[in-house]
């Protein structure tokens, strides 16, 4: 009863603020927006194109937590957040005559995004930030200082589309068909009028990295980029003379700027520097490695069993090679990170094939299209690169004390999903994103993987 | 006169950041700057004439602070180097082995962390000052922390955050009578320098009267423009000169003079001998309306102290809500306000001034300073105190959709 008169009024809110926004939009004011710009080419063309479409345009610089100087070596600050992109970013808002705000999320972004992401690896697993911070901060703590600011839309320059979701009416205790698990009226899926689409540019496509965020306030984002290609929007900065239009592509963690991982968490955290055994799946010793850190499933193992003992190349059917090193190296079966047994302090290797499975089970579950249940054949993305996967909803879990106990205003989320995939793929990744799709590609939600 | 603040329909209230130049200051750099460019350390007539005017300037400067020679007045480029070459300079001149020096812990940054740069290379002892609850500082803590090695006082005039004054002539005076006991004793002198940069325009700023012996004075902080400032340093103070050079400034402070910017100071300060009394008493009107608006608004409470005070700030805590985001929002409403705990400006942490007048980290989020000057209009109170409700309310009730 409680869960419904919440749901009622927040429903009442959220048409409340849409008949705001119309009649602003009826009397001539112009909705106001807030532009997340990061002084990278793509937030800078955003904030520009809306600001052309008649909107009134605030951009906003987030501050990041940034490793001190003496962890990631160099003298570079966080890649995407330097003081170099602020005035980049300050000087394009300055150019396109709107105001500019810098927001300092360091201290919580350390406690949210950094931290969770030594304690993921920690626990031997491989956690993606990037969706961590879409959730936490571009969508979490920007939405609310935008809502503070009184704007009724936050954009950025992901490559993401919105689009209309197909309305559908559950059922109250609507039974789903396939599925032997009943979805409950008060969860309000069917609330959802939005999702998002992959992008038109495929190689820049970002819905994956937004598979975590809430998804009732995806009414009010705005992806000017979604229906673009890169090089457009390149030549677009260009030809607007933004001072940003030949500007690096920023990759990688922008904490990590120097890209080395595994000094990072062993600057972090001391727990898994502590050397043991490469095995092989039955457990025989393959090699040692010199500490958990930074190993991610389905990477490629090499080095570390070299210099040990080569008798252990025989179950390979290697012939006898004490003499023979380099032939031996060119003759050696690749080898790959299966699993990370943080208990046993052990990496577990084999060969390519061993790293397909067909079954995976995604963990604390956000919902952002109301048909995820509906479709019987759905696409499942296991990392961001990945070319989403046919794949089928096997089993769900939803543990009744999170629902009931669902704070007001929290998001939509299932806690297991059980995958089987349509054909095995390769390197399901424990502590990545799983994001699901439908067949045209509309996000339904995503996951983390167990 | 032309309302500068309100350019645009824009309202400036954030005079205790920066004024804007007042048009008759303007007109007499600008009138100096086309006639008498000249070095004044040059011989010729061109450099004679500069020298002549700058000289002209210090005297009447000189005067307006009470001091007797001209030459106790030394330009600086603004209060930060002025707060610099006091405290470096008597330490640097000190012949104690590892000299202490007593300041508060509301000092502007310029002092602050000059003295624990100074501290943290282990060139001085430092003790920071608790204040009270309107940030004022207690005379007898003071007595109590003076050592056999104290050679410098350093306590602002008037603090920028909050507007509480300080009582400097007491503590002149008592030091000026220990220094009489200490110099029998065979102990350093202990000098007294005061931040006077957020005071100069409202209070009494005789160096007599305060029994001072260093006083930095920033000059865009009443209508001169930015980069021009002054120390006074009194006669037989000993003092190192920190920028290194020529003779120039009594060989107190090397670098030629900036001659547009003292002419503009003396231009500033003379506007200030003529009208400097009416503006405060016009201003502490403007802002007593203001006050008594803004507290008509719920959960609301005035920083600071309650009568010693300048008229020009007023600096509030909205409870529950972040100033930041009052700043922000005013600001697209055109009326350009600040706030000491400024995540914008990089440091994350609350005013280290309300921390100390014994807010908590929340209390202090919520922090405004609205700072009048002598450009403000009845209208722009006015229009504060239409928007400003509407912003806290909007403010208060927002219960964001994703939690």
């Amino acid at each position: 009863m409680y869960c419904e008169i919440v749901t009622f009024i927040e429903n009442c809110k959220l048409r409340i603020e849409n008949f705001i926004i119309m009649s602003k939009k009826s009397l001539n004011k112009k909705p106001r927006v807030v532009v997340a710009m990061s002084g990278g080419v793509d937030s800078c063309v955003a904030a520009y194109l809306l600001k052309k479409q008649g909107y009134e345009v605030i951009g906003v610089f987030l501050k990041f937590w940034t490793p001190p100087v003496s962890v990631c070596g160099t003298s570079r600050e966080n890649a995407c957040c330097d003081m170099r992109a602020l005035l980049l970013a300050r000087q394009v808002a300055g150019q396109l005559d709107i105001p500019f705000y810098t927001v300092n999320v360091s201290s919580y972004f350390k406690k949210e995004i950094v931290d969770n992401f030594v304690h993921e690896y920690e626990s031997g697993r491989t956690p993606n930030p990037c969706v961590r911070c879409n959730e936490k901060i571009k969508f979490g703590v920007l939405w609310k200082k935008a809502r503070a600011l009184g704007a009724d839309y936050l954009a950025t320059g992901h490559y993401v589309r919105k689009c209309q979701m197909s309305n559908i009416k559950y059922q109250k205790k609507s039974k789903i068909s396939h599925l032997s698990f009943e979805i409950d009226s008060k969860f309000d899926i069917c609330n959802l009028t939005f999702s998002l689409m992959r992008s038109k540019d495929v190689n820049k496509d970002q819905a994956y990295f937004l598979s975590g965020i809430d998804a009732r306030i995806i009414p009010h984002l705005l992806f000017p980029l979604g229906d673009m290609v890169k090089k457009d929007v390149r030549e677009i900065a260009k030809k607007a003379k933004l001072p940003v239009y030949n500007k690096k592509d920023s990759t990688g963690i922008c904490f990590i700027p120097d890209g080395d991982t595994s000094s990072f968490l062993s600057h972090y955290s001391n727990k898994l520097n502590k050397s043991g055994n490469i095995v092989d799946k039955n457990g025989n010793v393959l090699g040692k490695h010199k500490g958990l850190m930074g190993y991610t499933v389905g990477e490629k193992i090499g080095g570390e069993i070299f210099n040990f003992q080569f008798s252990i190349f025989n179950q390979y059917s290697i012939p006898n090679i004490q003499d023979q090193k380099d032939k031996i190296k060119k003759d050696v079966p690749r080898l790959y990170v299966i699993r990370i047994d943080v208990k046993k302090n052990r990496l577990i290797i084999g060969e390519n094939e061993d790293c397909f499975t067909d079954t995976l089970i995604a963990e604390d579950v956000n919902i952002i299209g109301s048909d995820l249940f509906t479709k019987k054949t759905i696409l499942a993305q296991i990392r961001g690169g990945h070319k989403p996967e046919r794949c089928h909803i096997v089993g769900a879990g939803i543990s009744p004390a999170r629902i009931k106990g669902r704070p007001q205003g929290s998001p939509l989320r299932v806690s297991k999903l059980n995958i089987k995939f349509l054909k095995p793929v390769r390197a399901v990744t424990p502590g990545q994103t799983v994001a699901f799709y439908d067949l045209k590609g509309k996000l339904l939600g995503g996951g983390i993987i167990k | 006169m032309e309302n500068k603040t309100t350019q645009s329909g824009r309202i400036y209230l954030d005079c205790s950041a920066t004024t804007p130049t007042d048009p008759r200051v303007m007109k007499k750099m600008c009138e100096f700057m086309e006639k008498d460019f000249g070095n004044p350390s040059s011989v010729h007539a061109f450099g004679r004439e500069a020298r002549g005017k700058i000289e002209e300037a210090r005297r009447s400067i000189a005067e307006f602070i009470g001091s007797d020679d001209p030459m106790e007045v030394i330009f600086t480029s603004g209060g930060t180097e002025s707060d610099n070459m006091a405290i470096v300079g008597v330490v640097k001149a000190s012949k104690v082995k590892k000299p202490h020096i007593i300041t508060s812990v509301i000092e502007h940054k310029a002092v602050l962390s000059t003295i624990e740069d100074l501290e943290k290379r282990g060139l001085v002892e430092a003790t920071y000052l608790k204040v009270d609850g309107y940030g004022k500082v207690n005379l007898e803590d003071l007595k109590k922390e003076i050592k056999y090695n104290t050679i410098l006082v350093s306590i602002m005039y008037v603090n920028n955050e909050i507007g509480t004054v300080q009582p400097i002539r007491e503590i002149g005076k008592y030091l000026e009578k220990l220094n009489d006991q200490r110099e029998r004793g065979g102990f350093p002198k202990v000098y007294f320098h005061t931040d006077a940069v957020q005071a100069f325009q409202y209070l009494n700023v005789n160096v007599k009267h305060l029994h001072v012996d260093l006083m930095s004075v920033s000059g865009h902080k009443f209508y001169a423009p930015k980069g021009i400032g002054l120390l006074f340093i009194k006669k037989g103070t000993h003092i190192e000169k920190i920028q290194i050079g020529g003779g120039q400034e009594f060989g107190k402070r090397a670098g030629t003079e900036n001659t547009p910017g003292i002419i503009a100071l003396s231009a500033a300060i003379d506007i200030l001998k003529k009208e400097g009394e009416k503006d405060g008493e016009r201003i502490g009107k403007l802002k007593d309306k203001l006050v008594k608006g803004i507290e008509k608004i719920e959960n609301v409470t005035l920083t600071g102290h309650p009568k010693d005070r300048i008229p020009s700030v007023a600096s509030f805590l909205f409870h529950g809500i972040e100033g930041e985001a009052i700043l922000i929002n005013l600001d697209l409403d055109g009326i350009a306000v600040s706030t000491g705990s400024a995540c914008s400006s990089g440091s994350l942490e609350a005013s280290h001034v309300l921390l100390a007048c014994g807010y908590d980290h929340e209390q202090a989020q919520g922090n405004i300073r609205f700072s009048l000057g002598r450009f403000t209009q009845e209208s722009d109170i006015k229009k504060v105190l239409e928007v400003l409700p509407g912003i806290v309310d909007r403010l208060r009730e927002m219960s964001p959709i994703a939690n």
